[in-house]
């Protein structure tokens, strides 16, 4: 009896590009303390992806292979970014790149079209987008919250379409609550990630109970005071607000409902 | 010739790229490589002959988000 309930509380497993996760939490790599803070993060959320990026190597430094050294031992799925990308012509570039140090083919997709608030450039990310899945790149779309945007990205073939939650760092939570429940409602069949702007465990919780596949972060966990008990906060955040979805809430009412019988009330000798 | 590397300028005494990656001391490394803007594969490096001028970004792994 134990075990079966143990079971019960446990969220299902999820897919994407063919492949099963039980944790439906996707950590970013960048921006910690420390590669041990990292590593201790990393297994303190559960995650089983973690996103890398390229940058130029200059020549006679040392420069990110110790890092990545450190990451590839970390025993997660690897998922390239093309973070600092401005045109789909430079994305499809690194991506290639990425494909080829990585050995992999997945891909988060970003292409930047506004550098204050780092917001996607949509018509350079769905012609990305149309070049790489034609590549036979498994991309991970890093996107707005629009609607029709998304719903080319689904068209297109990206095997995740990621909506930001707010833009990349600022831990705001959701700034339209409303655009990401209409995405969930309007693409029930799509893999749908929430990427970027969390703050807090609530925020992804939220995110789980709108019915979302999963959640991506990095800095909420990485500038918290306490990086791997934060990241212990959004493993257990992510796996209530998962439940609560797969358990299906209860109805809203406007009025008060006793939740405790009325039957049988003592004192009630009159009508009040 | 002098060619670009990562946006700073290098004089080299070689044809092929697989020559250049050498003599910057890459070879060892995990990088990938464009010339231009455009990919050129590990595979193509022995074939692949640089221009005078030619821009190479040479990139390697790093921390991301």
């Amino acid at each position: 009896m134990e075990r079966d309930a143990a079971l019960n509380t446990e969220p299902a497993p999820w897919q994407v590009a063919g492949e099963t996760f039980r944790s439906r939490l996707l950590l970013g790599t960048a921006r910690y303390p420390s590669p041990a803070v990292m590593a201790a993060a990393v297994a303190a959320s559960g995650t089983e992806v973690l996103t890398v990026a390229l940058r130029r190597q200059a020549p006679g430094q040392l420069g990110g292979g110790a890092i990545w050294d450190h990451i590839a031992q970390l025993g997660c799925r690897i998922l390239p970014n093309t973070a600092g990308c401005h045109t789909a012509q430079e994305a499809v570039t690194l991506a290639q790149m990425s494909r080829e140090i990585f050995a992999t083919d997945w891909l988060k997709l970003e292409v930047t079209g506004d550098d204050y608030n780092l917001q996607p450039d949509p018509f350079e990310l769905l012609e990305a987008a149309r070049q790489l899945t034609g590549m036979g790149f498994k991309v991970f779309a890093y996107a707005t919250d629009d609607l029709v945007l998304c719903s080319r990205l689904r068209d297109l073939g990206c095997v995740a379409v990621m909506p930001w939650g707010a833009p990349i760092g600022t831990g705001k939570g959701l700034t339209d609550p409303y655009a990401l429940a209409t995405l969930r409602a309007r693409l029930p069949d799509a893999v749908l990630v929430v990427d970027a702007g969390l703050g807090l465990p609530s925020h992804a919780a939220q995110v789980m109970e709108l019915g979302f596949d999963a959640v991506l972060l990095n800095t909420a966990v990485a500038r918290a005071d306490d990086p791997p008990r934060m990241a212990a906060g959004f493993r257990q955040a992510v796996a209530a607000g998962r439940l609560a979805f797969e358990a299906g809430p209860m109805a809203i009412s406007e009025t008060a409902q006793p939740s405790t019988p009325v039957v049988g009330q003592p004192f009630w000798q009159a009508e009040r | 010739m002098e060619i670009l590397v990562n946006g700073e300028p290098v004089s080299l005494d070689v044809d092929l790229l697989a020559d250049a990656v050498a003599a910057l001391g890459f070879a060892e490394r995990q990088v990938a490589i464009a010339v231009n803007e455009a990919f050129v594969a590990k595979a193509e490096w022995q074939s692949f002959r640089l221009q005078a001028q030619d821009r190479l970004d040479v990139l390697t792994p790093i921390e991301g988000g």
